[in-house]
Formats: C-alpha cells, structure tokens, sequence
C-alpha cells in the first residue's frame, strides 16, 4: 500500500516533469496575454487615448447592436460545416486510396500533398484566375460539359461555396490526410488478411476494423478541423475583403477589422472571448460524445 | 483643354522603374538641390547622424522610397532613415501594433482611408507640422490648396502632402475600340446625359463593354460629386447624405448603367487582380480609374491596342466632382528627431523627387510648381488630372475618423446595391442607413 | 520505397497463387475491375490537386500582361525564365532563404523534440489536474491570435528580443504549441503499454522507456509532426510579420510580399514574379516531404516486424 502511494507519487511527480516545459511556457509566453486580452475585452481599449472599464458592455454591443455579429457568425458556421464534413471524408478518403498499395503511391501522396503548401497569396492568385465567372477556364469547362456555371467568388450565393472549394483543395490532401495515413499504420495488416479469409467484405473490414482503430485519428481531426475551420480569415482577407456585399465577412474577418482597421481592440477582444466560449463548448462536447466511441490501445 | 489626339504614345514610352539610373539620377538631382536650397540643419549635425525609422508599403512604391532614402544618405551625412516595409494589406496592422507598443518609427506613409491618418490624429499621434514648415521656411501655398485643406484636422496639420490626384476622374478610352464605333473621344465639356451615355453604349458590342467602374467607395465618391451630392453632409460631418436627391441620382445612375442601359459590366464579368484588367482584355471599351493607374496601364496594354486618358463628363449640375486624393507624410509626434525628420520630408517633396515619383508607383506631387515641369506639362495624361485638380473639393471625411469602417460600409453596400437588379431604391436606403450607423458611433 | 512496393507484391502474388487453386475468374474480375477503378479515381484527384499547381507554374512564366489575358492560356506564349532570375536580383531573396532555414531548423527541433515529452507525460502519466492542464491546452488553440498580439509584442519588447529571431523560435522550445502536444498524445495513446511495463519490471527509467520503446513505435506521428512544424514555421507570416522591422531580417514568407502591389500603386505589374518566388519558397517543402513521407507510411519498421 505504502509502496503504491509512493510509486504513485512518484510518477506523478515524474509526470509534471515531463510536462513542465508546456507549463513554463504557457506561464511565461502565453498566459499574460490570454488574461490581458481577457481584461481588455471589458474596457474600451482603442490602442491610444484612455482605457476604461466599461463592464459588459461589448458584450451587450455585439449581441444587440452589432448589425454584422450575427450575419459572421452564421456564415463562419456554414463555412465550417461544408470544410469539416467534406474536408474530413475527403481526407479520409485519399489516405484509404493512398494506402491500398496503387503503384506510383510515392508520387500520388507527393501531388495530393502539393496544394497545401501554396501560400495563401499565390492561392487566391491562381483561383481569383480560375474561378472568373464568364471569362475563366472552370466556368469555361462546366460550360463545355453543358453544366449551369455558377458566378463563384463574385456573387453572393456561392462566394462561400467558392471558397469553402478553394480551402478543401488547399486542405484535403494536407496534414489531415497524412495524420490519417499515420493513423492507417496502426492498423495491423494481419487483421484485415484474417478478416478478408472470413469473406469479409471491403466494407465492412473498413467499419469494423480500420474505422475503429483510426478513432484517435479520426477525433483529433475533427477537433482540430473544426477549430481551424471555423478561424477562417487570411483567404477572405486576401481574395475577397469580405465581399460581395459582405458575404464572405466571416467571425475573424470581422474580429480583425474591429481590431486593426477600426481600432476598436476592446470590442474585437470581446469578439475573441465569445468566439472562445463557443468553441471551447462545442470541443468539450466533442470530447465528452467521443468517450466510448474512441478506441485506444 | 484635352487635345484628342494625344501625341504622348505609351506604346514607345514604356517605362520600367530601373532602380540604378533612378538612384544615379536621384543623387544627381540631390546634389543640385543642395547647392541651391539652403537646408536648415539642426543641431546634432556635427556629430552623429541622426538616425530615423520610416515605414511603408511594400512593392514597387516601396522600392521607390528605399532609392530616395539612398541617394538622400549621398546627398547629405546628417540624417539617415531606414525605410521599414509592410504589405499593404497588414499595413494597419503593423502600425496599431508599433504603436500600440511603443515602437512606432519617427515617420510613415498615409492616405485618407488608411489608420495612420485621421484615426491616428484623432488621437494626437501625428506631429503638427506647421511650426516646422515655417521654421525650414516652406510656403504651404507652393502646394495644391485642396491637398493643405485635406491635411489639416482641428486646425493642425497632420500630413505632410506628397502626392495628390483627383479621384477617380481619368476615363481610360481604347481608342481602337472607340474609333470602331465611331464615338468621339470623351470632352471635358460633355455631359453625362447627353453626349457621354450616346457614345459609351456605341462603343459597347456583343463582346464588350462600353464602360466600366470599380465595385468601390471611391469610384462611387466621383460620381457622386458630379452630381453635386456628397456621402456624408460636409457641414457636420457625422450625417449620412446617401439619401439626398443628388447622391441617390448619381447611385441610381451607375445601377442604371450595369441594370438598364447595360453597357457597365455585372459585378460577375469583373476581373480579378489589378483593377485594370478589365480594360486592359478588351472587355470593356473604357474605365474610370485615377491618374496613378497610367503606369501599370502602359505596361500591362503594351501594343495591343491605343489608348489614351479623357475626363469624365460634368454631371448633371454642370460640376464634374471628384474630390482630391491625397498620399502623406506623417510624423511622430513623439519623434526625438523631429528636423531630421523633416528634412526627410522635405526630400521627398522636392520638385526634382516630384519627377522621379512618377515612376515610382506614387500618385503625381502635391507641388503644384513641379506640374509646370515639362515631364508633366507635356505629358497629355497628367493634363487630364491638372484640369481637374484646379477646382475639386478635398474628400468629406467622418468626423469621428472612422474612415475604415466607413469606407467598409460603403464599399459592401454598393456592391449590393450593384448586384441588386429589382430594387436599387431600397439598396440605397440600405447603404444610407449602414453609413449613417458607421457616423452615430463615438470618435476613435 | 522498394522495400515496401517488394513486399507488397510478393503479398500479392503470394494471394494470386491462392485465388488461382480457386477456379473463381468473376473474383478475380471483379478484383481487377475494382482496382482499375481505384486508378481511375487516383488520377481524377490527382488531376483536380495537381492542375492548378500546373496552371500556377506556367503561369510563373508569363509576361505580366499575359498573367492577366484573359481568357487565360496554360502555356505562355513566350516562356519568360527571367522572372525566377529576378526574384532573385530585385530583392534580397538569398538572404530571406538563410533566415528561413535558420528560424525553421531551429523551431522544428525545440517543437518536436518539446511536444514529445510532454505528450507522453500527458499520455501515460496520472497527476492531480491533468485533465483539467490538457483543456487548457487544447484551450490555447482556441483564441483568436489577433486579441493577443498586441499584449505579446509588448512582451517580447520587454524581453529585448525585438526585430530578432527569438521569439519565432524559443517558444515552440516550451510545449511546442498545443497542436503538436494533441497530435503526439493521440498516437501514443493508441500504443499498447505491455512492452513498457515490461521494461519497467527490467527496471528501466521513464526516459529510456520513451527514447528506446515509445519513440520508435511513434515514429510516424513524429515525422508527421516534423513535416508540419516545418512548413507551419517555413510558412509562418504574421509572426515575422510582427515582430521584424529590417528588411535583412525577413523570412522568405514575408519576403515574398515585396512583390505585392497595393492595387492604386502604379508601374508595373509582379504578380508573375509572386507566383515565381511563391513556387521556389514551395518547392523545399514539396521536396522535404517526397523524400520524408517513407517515414510516417507503411515502412521499413512494419514491414520489418512482419519479417
């Protein structure tokens, strides 16, 4: 029992260590920050002049007032909802025909790969480009194939498809589709030969082999995805300004120009608090809905 | 008076910024100033240089200055400035954030729309520089009125004017185009109404159009004042005036053109990238653009076809509007150096830097003596904004300095008011109320 | 690679052999026909992902006015190979190069080698209020940076590390950022923990178990790790962005937008030339993970095993 409490202890204690450069680190770099712009978020803080205290203000502002809070809000989560649910299958997708053993696999991951490391510039560049609605090559193609051609990034009903296609191009064959390739090395070949001599189908090998071990994979994905997704900004802020008629002004868009182009550092701090009890909330829930649904060792 | 047939052919007169004839020819020039403008020295010039920190944007503009600053440093041994260069989209960022700091440099660029201007006034961060004109004995008179009128907020003068322009004023015609439909070229004395919408729908074809305009504030703004109206009441300037006769005529006239009349293109056959590719593609007959397009319209059109700058017509009340553009120069009203920094200024806005900056990706100078320069007297493009700038008004800017979001406001609801086809009287209703709501909030 | 694609198909010779004592030819159709389609649809996507990256390195060599003729063509009417010899010459492009490599190397070790430890420290070791440490650090990806930009500038003022490399490296030596401590824990955790216990019985220190045990069997998840960190740093702008000020300092990210216009500025157009440098700084990272990526697929190690 003694013996226990000590070894118990004892790891624990080994296990801060390990820890404990995250820890310094959030103390010294991060933390500071975090709380400033917690408190900055109940003042009026403009960057110059005086700062005051004005209690819950903001938050009163952005939900009454505000007359584009509610509209970013709701195209942030339109946005996210088409890159996560078709980002993440894609991925998976490309990793499962990546990892069927196709001859030439070295150069298909290679060119899967490529798109995301496009910088943000150069992709609004190439598909600024491509997407022109009557003078550019896509709409020239789905012109050719008798297909209705779509106005794109220029008008206000599929500027957020548009871009939800430019970041899924930029996104599918990324770092999500070789967490999974990763992820796919956890699962032992072995398993899928005696499950094939079953008479398995691919189908379901995939439901009930690869799809539970790849759980771990599959969940950091989706948290991470689903953050990353619904902070969508630099590509509006470079190929749209949060255009046509404000209809790629999404949540950070708008938390940016408060900040930087209209000095309202206060507000914008209140934006970003908002937006992290929201997520925070939503990644819990995320959490607590994968407990028994995500297979570990 | 424009003359039609412009004897300044871009086509043999392309220019690419060569930065070593352009840094030779700086210092050359440099040297001649020195010896004939007495500079006042201040009082570190014995010793040490005195050292500033300048920051712009990047690109060929950016390039521009770091070449002043090196044939400034042959020129002279007492200041030396280091340009610090920001994309232009993050240029506001970076800035709030220096500041926001403490570490914001001695002196940067601005322009109206742009933070480091009227918000950053509003705030006491930009140096009044009126006591440091008259004491290195600059005349505020040797520059466009409109521009020292622009610059000055409560009575002190926050920028130091560098470059000016007249909006949105230059119609950019294809002369091959044009010549094909029989039109004549665009006269400082037509009207919109009349002569001007004629030959505009006869240069538009089944594969052109006739005349294009940015989705954007600033275009909007010049036509807008030729219809004598204005976006905010310059009396007060904190009240909408999207909704007065005059604005909502000038709105309703642009919609007509993409709507009814059909010659403008729809926000869905707009190009992306630079602006001008619309024009430069033979996809529309002419373009409303400013003077600082000329440059990269040279390059990017090449031979492909003629061309030439027009006016845009008078509106309806005879005035043709437009408003003065204007680039500056702020100071740091913290600045330990405040006469070097000057000097800097002044270096930047001699006539001879006034020249260089045409090639420069500036706007033309604010000097208006340097205008009777012979590189801009005979250059027939640079005409078209002189006659303009004779009598424009300076831009109405908000009261309480929200100059972002109010351009933001603007710019979005134009465009839906120009993607709006039924209905462009409520759309303007819209984009007065959203205006209006950008003036109601507390200063910055 | 040979390894692998060898041991592949000695694998399917090996079930050919077997499926071939079955007179069953609709199976083997049918396996042939799934496969074939399974190439179809490798060159469907290959072509959606690789076209524009085609389009874009054509398009790099254009004439600044053919990059905005529209409708646009794939190839350039007249191949202009100086744009990448002037990416070169117009700005200070060698030495952003060394200073990416030098801010990437550095980062990536302190990041990797950081996240590891505490990623394991997360996974297999049980202390008061570790649940509630690693929300706070999935917490810490939450909040939009811009909020607390202006709060950190001050601080690395504070520090005097202003205009230096420091602060785009000896953070990520702390932790590595959430990202990769999330990333490193998920993968352990998906390790069985017998071999360890095993080890430890024999007496060994947690750090050997982690070096010896756990290391090679996360292998993937840490070159994975290693790829990202490195294009997030060889990437990064905003950071650079920030806390630069001298041109001689940039990064090759921020570097680039010296060739980006301000729409009203004049003279002429870069954007061939943005393209261009855009490729160069992209093409390190296509090359770091061609002939990285047998590290973290199927590789030498499983097939190892299996021998």
């Amino acid at each position: 029992m003694a013996m226990s409490m000590s070894r118990r202890s004892k790891r624990a204690a080994i296990g801060y260590l390990y820890i404990s450069p995250w820890l310094v680190g959030f103390l010294v770099f991060l933390l500071g920050p975090i709380v400033a712009s917690f408190w900055l978020s109940m003042t009026n803080y403009s960057v110059i002049g005086d700062t005051t205290f004005v209690g819950l203000d903001n938050y009163d502002y952005m939900f009454t007032k505000d007359p584009l809070f509610w509209s970013a809000v709701g195209k942030s989560a339109l946005f996210a909802g088409i890159v996560v649910t078709v980002g993440l299958t894609g991925s998976l997708a490309c990793a499962l025909l990546l990892d069927s053993g196709l001859r030439g696999t070295t150069f298909l991951r290679t060119a899967f790969f490529i798109p995301s490391l496009t910088p943000v510039v150069a992709l609004a560049l190439i598909w600024g480009l491509l997407l022109q609605p009557r003078y550019g090559p896509v709409n020239g193609l789905l012109y050719n194939l008798g297909l209705p051609q779509p106005g794109w990034l220029n008008s206000r009903e599929w500027a957020i498809p548009a871009m939800a296609l430019i970041r899924l191009w930029a996104l599918i064959g990324g770092a999500q589709m070789v967490i999974f390739l990763a992820g796919l090395q956890g699962v032992p070949q072995e398993l899928q030969d005696a499950a094939k001599i079953d008479g398995a189908s691919a189908w379901r090998r995939f439901r009930d082999i690869t799809l539970p071990l790849l759980s771990p994979t599959i969940f950091f994905n989706l948290i991470v995805g689903v953050i990353g997704a619904l902070k969508v900004f630099a590509l509006a802020f470079v190929a749209t300004g949060g255009g046509p008629a404000y209809a790629t002004w999404f949540y950070v868009l708008h938390l940016y120009q408060e900040a930087f182009a209209n000095l309202n550092m206060g507000y914008a701090s209140a934006l970003a608090w908002f937006f992290f009890i929201v997520v925070l909330i939503l990644t819990l829930l995320q959490f607590a809905l994968a407990r028994g649904r995500v297979h570990y060792s | 008076m424009l003359t039609r047939n412009a004897s300044f052919d871009y086509r043999t007169a392309k220019s690419r910024l060569d930065r070593r004839r352009f840094v030779r020819n700086a210092a050359l020039t440099a040297g001649a100033v020195s010896a004939t403008t007495p500079l006042r020295l201040l009082a570190r010039a014995q010793g040490e240089p005195a050292e500033i920190r300048f920051h712009t944007r990047t690109g060929q503009t950016g390039e521009y200055y770091q070449a002043q600053a090196e044939a400034f440093h042959q020129a002279q041994d007492r200041v030396r400035v280091t340009v610090e260069l920001t994309p232009n989209d993050e240029y506001n960022q970076k800035l709030t954030t220096l500041l926001a700091g403490g570490e914001l440099g001695d002196c940067w660029w601005a322009a109206p729309f742009y933070t480091g201007l009227y918000p950053f006034a509003s705030r006491g961060v930009n140096m009044d520089l009126r006591e440091l004109a008259s004491q290195a004995g600059e005349d505020l008179g040797a520059f466009f009125p409109a521009s020292i009128e622009q610059l000055t907020v409560d009575g002190a003068l926050v920028g130091w004017p560098l470059g000016t322009h007249a909006g949105w004023s230059s119609m950019y015609v294809n002369l091959d185009a044009w010549q094909e439909a029989g039109g004549e070229v665009p006269q400082w004395e037509w009207t919109y109404d009349n002569e001007w919408l004629a030959a505009v729908k006869a240069a538009a074809s089944e594969n052109r159009f006739g005349f294009a305009f940015d989705y954007q504030s600033q275009a909007a703004y010049t036509f807008i004042r030729s219809w004598g109206g204005d976006w905010i009441d310059p009396e007060n300037r904190s009240s909408s005036l999207i909704a007065a006769p005059e604005t909502t005529a000038a709105l309703l006239f642009m919609h007509s053109l993409v709507h009814e009349h059909q010659v403008s293109p729809p926000q869905e056959a707009i190009l992306p990238g630079d602006a001008n590719s619309t024009f430069v593609n033979e996809i529309t007959a002419s373009w409303a653009h400013g003077v600082w397009g000329v440059s990269s319209t040279a390059n990017a059109v090449g031979d492909k076809f003629a061309w030439q700058t027009a006016s845009m017509p008078a509106g309806p009340g005879g005035a043709h509007g437009s408003f003065q553009g204007i680039d500056c120069l702020c100071m740091n009203a913290q600045t330990e150096r405040p006469e070097a920094t000057f000097e800097w200024f002044r270096w930047l806005t001699s006539v001879e830097a006034g020249l260089a900056q045409l090639e420069g990706g500036v706007p033309p100078t604010a000097r208006v003596a340097t205008w009777d320069q012979p590189q801009m007297a005979e250059n027939p493009h640079l005409q078209v904004t002189r006659q303009w700038l004779e009598e424009i008004e300076p831009v109405t800017f908000p009261e309480n300095a929200r100059v972002s979001e109010f351009q933001t406001a603007i710019n979005q609801n134009f465009q839906a008011l120009m993607l709006e086809a039924d209905d462009p009287e409520g759309a303007i209703q819209r984009l007065h109320e959203s205006v209006q709501a950008v003036l109601d909030q507390p200063s910055v | 690679m040979a390894t692998i694609q060898e041991t592949r198909s000695d694998q399917f010779m090996a079930h050919d052999h077997a499926t071939r004592q079955k007179p069953s030819t609709w199976y083997q159709t049918k396996r042939r026909l799934a496969r074939l389609l399974l190439y179809v649809l490798a060159v469907v996507i290959g072509v959606f992902f690789l076209g524009p990256f085609v389009w874009a390195v054509f398009a790099s060599l254009k004439s600044p006015s053919e990059f905005i003729t529209f409708p646009p063509t794939l190839f350039p009417e007249e191949y202009q190979w100086q744009n990448y010899k002037d990416v070169w010459t117009q700005v200070p492009f060698a030495r952003f190069w060394w200073n990416t490599i030098v801010v990437t190397t550095l980062a990536v070790f302190g990041q990797v080698l950081s996240a590891t430890l505490v990623a394991y420290g997360f996974a297999r070791f049980e202390f008061p209020g570790r649940g509630m440490l690693f929300v706070i650090v999935i917490a810490t990806l939450i909040l939009p940076e811009e909020v607390t930009l202006i709060p950190r500038f001050i601080l690395f003022r504070e520090l005097g590390w202003l205009d230096t490399f420091l602060p785009l490296i000896v953070p990520y030596y702390f932790g590595g950022s959430a990202f990769f401590i999330f990333l490193l824990r998920q993968f352990i955790l998906t390790i069985p923990k017998d071999l360890e216990e095993a080890a430890e019985l024999d007496g060994a220190g947690t750090f050997r178990i982690l070096w010896n045990i756990m290391v090679p069997l996360i292998q993937p998840a840490m070159a994975s790790a290693a790829i990202f960190s490195f294009l997030f740093h060889w990437d990064d702008f905003i950071h650079p962005l920030i806390y630069l000020r001298s041109t001689d300092n940039f990064t090759l990210s921020l570097g680039l937008r010296l060739f980006q216009q301000a729409a009203e500025t004049g003279g002429v157009s870069r954007q061939p030339l943005l393209m261009a440098a855009s490729l160069m700084v992209a093409a390190p990272p296509i090359l770091v993970f061609f002939f990285a990526q047998k590290y973290f697929v199927r590789g030498i190690t499983m097939s190892g095993l299996k021998g």
